[in-house]
């Protein structure tokens, strides 16, 4: 089982990604947590989440991208979401969390919305 | 028929457990991964809210069986908590805006949604929930 979380940061035009692999559960949620709050916490208001290799998330997931979000947002900031897999598509769509963020195929798709 | 069972007591420890019993389930039995996504979902949404609310993070046993039978996938997951039905927690507001949403109460939400039927039982010691799913 992939059970690991990992997490890799690069930037494309000027914008931070995080590629995110494995999966967000409440075992691994702090991991990202810790990455997103360090990012934000550096100045950092927009972000891409990479998700082509994110198999599963549930809600302790969830809270903590939507709590990275209120924070980018009240600095005018966004957090961008791309190449999301059917599981974590569906569970976006289910808690309407696909209304929340902006959602792109992929990485480059996403950058191309963002680029001022 | 095939039946699984384990128990969960380190609070640290409980949901990397319960996700790598249901894989190994998952594997054995050639679960979808449609299906898959639905019960390690519910399973860890269910566990969790066990661990931080009926244990209020402090050890407890919580028993998880998973039943593979017709062509269903049953999961019972038991808890010797203080009673409480999940079941009662009102709808979350999945159309609210980033402004009102509040930060967690989705685990129930997820379940309800994932799930083909959701029931409570309340036993002599605890709270049972009952997920079914068809395979």
């Amino acid at each position: 089982m992939e059970d690991h979380l990992s997490i890799q940061e690069r930037e494309i035009s000027g914008i931070t990604i995080l590629d995110i692999s494995g999966r967000i559960d409440a075992a691994t949620s702090s991991h990202i947590e810790a990455e997103l709050g360090k990012k934000i916490d550096s100045g950092v208001t927009t972000l891409i989440l990479n998700m082509k290799d994110l198999s599963y998330i549930s809600s302790s997931g969830l809270r903590v991208i939507l709590a990275a979000l209120k924070r980018v947002k009240a600095g005018g900031g966004t957090i961008a979401l791309a190449a999301l897999q059917p599981g974590p598509g569906e569970v976006f769509k289910m808690t309407g969390f696909d209304r929340l963020f902006p959602i792109s195929p992929s990485v480059e798709q996403a950058v191309l919305k963002l680029k001022p | 028929m095939a039946v699984y069972q384990i128990d969960l007591e380190d609070t640290i420890t409980a949901v990397s457990q319960l996700a790598q019993f249901l894989s190994d389930i998952i594997e054995k039995e050639s679960i979808s991964i449609e299906v898959e996504n639905a019960i390690q979902l519910s399973a860890e949404e269910a566990v969790v809210n066990i661990i931080t609310h009926g244990y209020n993070g402090k050890p407890g046993i919580i028993e998880v069986t998973c039943e593979i039978a017709d062509g269903l996938v049953t999961l019972t997951i038991c808890d010797k908590a203080p009673y409480f039905n999940p079941l009662t927690i009102p709808p979350a507001d999945v159309e609210a805006g980033i402004d009102e949403r509040r930060i967690g109460g989705l685990g129930v939400h997820l379940i309800r949604s994932l799930m083909d039927e959701v029931r409570y039982k309340q036993t002599d010691s605890g709270n049972c929930l009952i997920m079914q799913k068809a395979l």
